[in-house]
């Protein structure tokens, strides 16, 4: 018996190209590499065209394109301006008044707004209360709203007029969870202001907060799908964020409570929001 | 075409060739394998920069990949005999180490091939077929029993 060297030897020794596999691969490989520059041809061409087109597109369309990323980058942005050591937290609105209905009689303000800690009782005559559905109609906006209390009335804190038009509204929930009237320390007091800068405003920024540097957290509000700031303070914290031209700032007192608490009651509300 | 891959060719498709049947025992599939091995040379052409030594073993180390892509066609083909067709020795030679291979699983063919066939050492084939020297000398030890096994049953 041959040993296995010896047998593989001589079988594929005897091995030939007995099917003409030297043309045919040489042929195979002709094809394939010609029909694969063929096609680096075709996608060179579409390639070319497409950026000709979008150069093209760009130069004509230059000014609109601007213009749309300008508003697309404009909208729901809350800005901090960097002055020496102190930042100025304020809304960019020159650009993103909203219009609203202006054929509505609200009530204005009658008497000095200040309150004292409590804020406005919901009997008192000088103020207007809205609930959130009521202005929505009304004013033909949609706000946001937190799960955490849908039925919180607001007040119409300050309205300024020009020519018989609404130019901003502010209005405020002094304690969106209405404890206002019990002086449950056990709830924070959380105090909700809307900016709202109608199409008639001409200023730059309508909400502004001074604070050092290190106060000033950038944050992400997941609910609402928008950038937002957060101003630390020793005993409280506010929350700036703009939703569809509209301003809000959330302060959040802590009444005796823990920093921690705070930090926890801020992430509570931030999860609460619907839009 | 270029001198240098004609030259290359000539000297190595053949090899390639039956580097293929030794582990398909298909003429139709090695011949698909040599067109794909030598295809990817023509397009990678830094390569016949390499001394011919080096590019014999690229073109297997190529071949054995191509070769593990038709692993998968092979096991679902169910190859139990040798088909007149696709050998090339007397299909009736009760000696010829076709019809004792075939019975050999795939993984010990290549081994086997390079082994006793090319002359290449433990250590070159692992390279070849990007595995241990370990794992080799495993495979050429079992390959080498389970054909001594197939001969010895067809005595």
């Amino acid at each position: 018996m041959k040993n296995i060297k010896e047998l593989y030897k001589s079988e594929f020794d005897q091995i030939e190209d007995d099917n003409n596999l030297y043309e045919n691969t040489l042929h195979y490989i002709e094809g394939k590499y010609s029909k694969r520059r063929k096609l680096e041809k075709i996608y060179l061409s579409i390639c070319s065209v497409f950026i000709i087109t979008l150069v093209g597109v760009s130069i004509v369309y230059a000014q609109e394109i601007t213009e749309t990323l300008k508003s697309f980058y404009l909208k729901n942005e809350i800005r901090i301006n960097e002055d020496g050591d102190k930042f100025n937290v304020s809304n960019i609105i020159n650009e993103e008044h909203i219009e609203i209905n202006q054929n509505i009689d609200l009530k204005s303000p009658e008497c000095s707004n200040k309150r004292g800690y409590k804020g406005p009782d919901i009997n008192d005559s000088c103020f207007g209360f809205y609930s959130k559905d009521e202005l929505e109609k009304m004013l033909n906006i949609k706000l946001i709203k937190s799960k955490l209390n849908k039925k919180s009335k607001v007040v119409l804190w300050d309205a300024k007029n020009n020519n018989d038009k609404y130019t901003s509204l502010t209005f405020r929930s002094y304690d969106i969870y209405n404890t206002f009237e019990e002086e449950d320390t056990k709830v924070p007091k959380v105090v909700e202001d809307i900016f709202i800068s109608t199409n008639y405003d001409t200023r730059d920024g309508i909400i502004q907060s001074f604070a050092d540097k290190e106060m000033v957290k950038e944050i992400y509000i997941d609910s609402l799908n928008t950038n937002g700031f957060i101003v630390e303070g020793e005993k409280s914290r506010k929350i700036f964020f703009v939703v569809n031209k509209i301003a809000y700032v959330f302060t959040i007192n802590s009444r005796g409570r823990s920093v921690d608490d705070l930090d926890e009651e801020v992430n509570k509300l931030i999860h609460s929001f619907e839009y | 075409m270029n001198n240098k891959f004609e030259y290359v060719f000539k000297k190595y498709y053949m090899d390639v060739y039956k580097l293929a049947y030794s582990y398909s025992f298909s003429k139709e599939d090695s011949e698909d394998t040599l067109q794909k091995v030598f295809y990817k040379l023509y397009v990678n052409k830094k390569i016949l920069d390499l001394n011919d030594n080096e590019i014999k073993k690229w073109l297997f180390r190529v071949c054995i990949n191509e070769l593990r892509d038709l692993n998968r066609k092979l096991k679902k083909r169910e190859i139990s005999e040798l088909d007149e067709n696709t050998i090339y020795t007397d299909f009736n030679k009760s000696d010829s180490i076709f019809n004792y291979l075939i019975n050999i699983p795939l993984i010990y063919r290549n081994p086997l091939y390079l082994y006793y066939y090319e002359g290449y050492d433990i250590k070159e084939i692992s390279k070849l077929i990007n595995k241990s020297e370990s794992a080799v000398k495993m495979r050429l030890s079992r390959g080498k029993d389970l054909l001594k096994k197939e001969m010895e049953n067809d005595k």
